[in-house]
C-alpha cells in the first residue's frame, strides 16, 4: 500500500531533476531575466527623461498643465525608488548566495 | 496654452471691468458738466468689450479686451435754468446725457463682474496649489 | 511609457486634463460676462467617458478614452446676445475645483499605495 506512493514520488523527483537539468542546459531563462532587468532599466530611464522634459518645459514657461508636470515628476521619482529597491533585493540575494557554506 | 493662461484670462477680465468702473466714475463725476474743451456738455462714455483673439490653438485661453471707449449718441438733456451761465436765450441749459441712476446700476454690475473674475482667479490659484502638493507627504 | 498604464490611471489623467480645461473655459466665460454677443463655452467630457467605460469591452485591449470637447452653448441669451450667467459659472467653478481636488487625491492615494509596496511599508 505504501510502497506505491514512494516509488511515485521518487519518479516525480527524478522528473523534477531532469527539468532542472534542462533549464541548466539552455541559457534561455537566465537571458530572459537579464532582458527583463534591462527592459525595466530602460523604462525607468525613459520615465526619468519624461520627468526632466516636463520640468524643463515648466522652466521655459511652455508647460500646459501643472498636474501633468507634477505627475510626471512623481512617476519618475517612484520609478527610481522601485529601481533602487530592486537593486537592494538583488544584492541581498547575491550576498545570501555568497555566504552559503558549500 | 500656457501654465497661467487661466490666470491671464481672469486678469484680462479684471482690466476690462476696471476700465469700465473708471468710465462710470468719470460719467458720474461729470454728470453736471456743461462745458467741455470740445464744446457743449459732457457726453456719457461707455466701454465696448470684445472677446480677445484666440491664440494659435483653438481653445479657452483668450480673455476679454476693451476695444473702444465710445461716446453715447443720445441727445443732451435740456433743463430749464435761466440763471445758469450756459443757458441759451430761451433759458434752457444742455446738461450731459448721463443718468445717475443708470450709472449706479452699471456700477453694481461692473463691481460684481470684477469680483467674479477675482473669484475665478482665486479658484485657479487654489487648484494649482493642490497640484503642487502632489507627492508631498 | 508609464510606470502604471492601466485604465484607471488613464481615466484619472484624462479627467484631470478635462477639469483643467473646464477651469480655463469658466475663467473665459466670466471674463466675457458683459461682452455683447458672446456665447458661453462648455466642456463635454464625463458623459462621453461614462459611455465609453460602460460600453461592453471587446477583447483585453482597454477602450479608447474620449478627449474633452469644447463647444459653444447655443442657449438664448440676454438682450445683448450674451448668454453667460455669472451664478452658473460660479457654481461650475467651485464644482470643478472640487472635482479636480478629488481627482488629484485619488492619484496621490494610488501613488502612496505604490510607494508602500516599494518600501515594504517601512518609512
Amino acid at each position: 500500500m505504501t510502497i506505491q506512493p514512494i516509488s511515485d514520488s521518487i519518479g516525480s523527483i527524478g522528473s523534477i531533476g531532469s527539468v532542472g537539468g534542462g533549464t541548466q542546459g539552455s541559457s534561455d531563462p537566465v537571458a530572459s531575466f537579464a532582458d527583463t532587468l534591462k527592459g525595466a532599466l530602460e523604462e525607468v530611464n525613459k520615465l526619468e527623461q519624461t520627468g526632466d522634459e516636463q520640468a524643463r518645459l515648466l522652466a521655459e514657461g511652455k508647460a500646459k498643465d501643472l498636474h501633468q508636470v507634477m505627475l510626471s515628476l512623481e512617476e519618475s521619482k517612484t520609478a527610481v525608488q522601485l529601481l533602487v529597491q530592486t537593486r537592494n533585493k538583488v544584492l541581498e540575494a547575491y550576498q545570501e548566495i555568497i555566504k552559503t557554506q558549500v | 496654452m500656457g501654465l497661467f493662461s487661466a490666470l491671464r484670462v481672469s486678469a484680462s477680465g479684471l482690466t476690462a471691468q476696471r476700465t469700465r468702473l473708471d468710465t462710470i466714475a468719470s460719467n458720474l463725476a461729470n454728470a453736471t458738466t456743461t462745458r467741455t474743451p470740445e464744446g457743449g456738455p459732457y457726453r456719457r462714455r461707455e466701454v465696448v468689450f470684445t472677446p480677445q483673439a484666440e491664440g494659435a490653438e483653438p481653445g479657452a485661453e483668450s480673455g476679454v479686451t476693451v476695444t473702444e471707449i465710445r461716446e453715447d449718441a443720445r441727445q443732451p438733456q435740456m433743463v430749464y435754468d435761466p440763471a445758469h451761465p450756459d443757458a441759451n436765450p430761451d433759458g434752457y441749459v444742455a446738461m450731459p446725457n448721463v443718468s445717475v441712476l443708470e450709472e449706479m446700476v452699471d456700477l453694481i454690475s461692473a463691481s460684481r463682474a470684477y469680483e467674479a473674475n477675482v473669484t475665478a482667479m482665486n479658484v485657479e490659484k487654489g487648484m494649482m496649489q493642490k497640484a503642487l502638493d502632489i507627492g508631498r507627504g | 511609457m508609464a510606470l502604471r498604464n492601466d485604465l484607471t490611471t488613464q481615466v484619472l489623467t484624462r479627467s484631470l486634463d478635462a477639469a483643467a480645461l473646464r477651469q480655463r473655459v469658466a475663467a473665459r466665460n466670466i471674463a466675457n460676462l458683459e461682452t455683447p454677443g458672446y456665447h458661453r463655452q462648455e466642456v463635454l467630457f464625463e458623459d462621453q467617458l461614462a459611455a465609453v467605460l460602460e460600453a461592453p469591452s471587446e477583447g483585453p485591449a482597454s477602450p479608447e478614452l474620449p478627449q474633452a470637447i469644447l463647444q459653444d452653448d447655443p442657449a438664448p441669451g440676454r438682450a445683448d446676445g450674451n448668454n453667460v450667467s455669472v451664478d452658473r459659472e460660479m457654481a461650475e467653478l467651485s464644482e470643478n475645483a472640487l472635482r479636480y481636488d478629488a481627482l488629484l487625491r485619488s492619484v496621490a492615494a494610488r501613488g502612496a499605495i505604490l510607494q508602500t509596496v516599494i518600501t515594504e511599508g517601512r518609512k
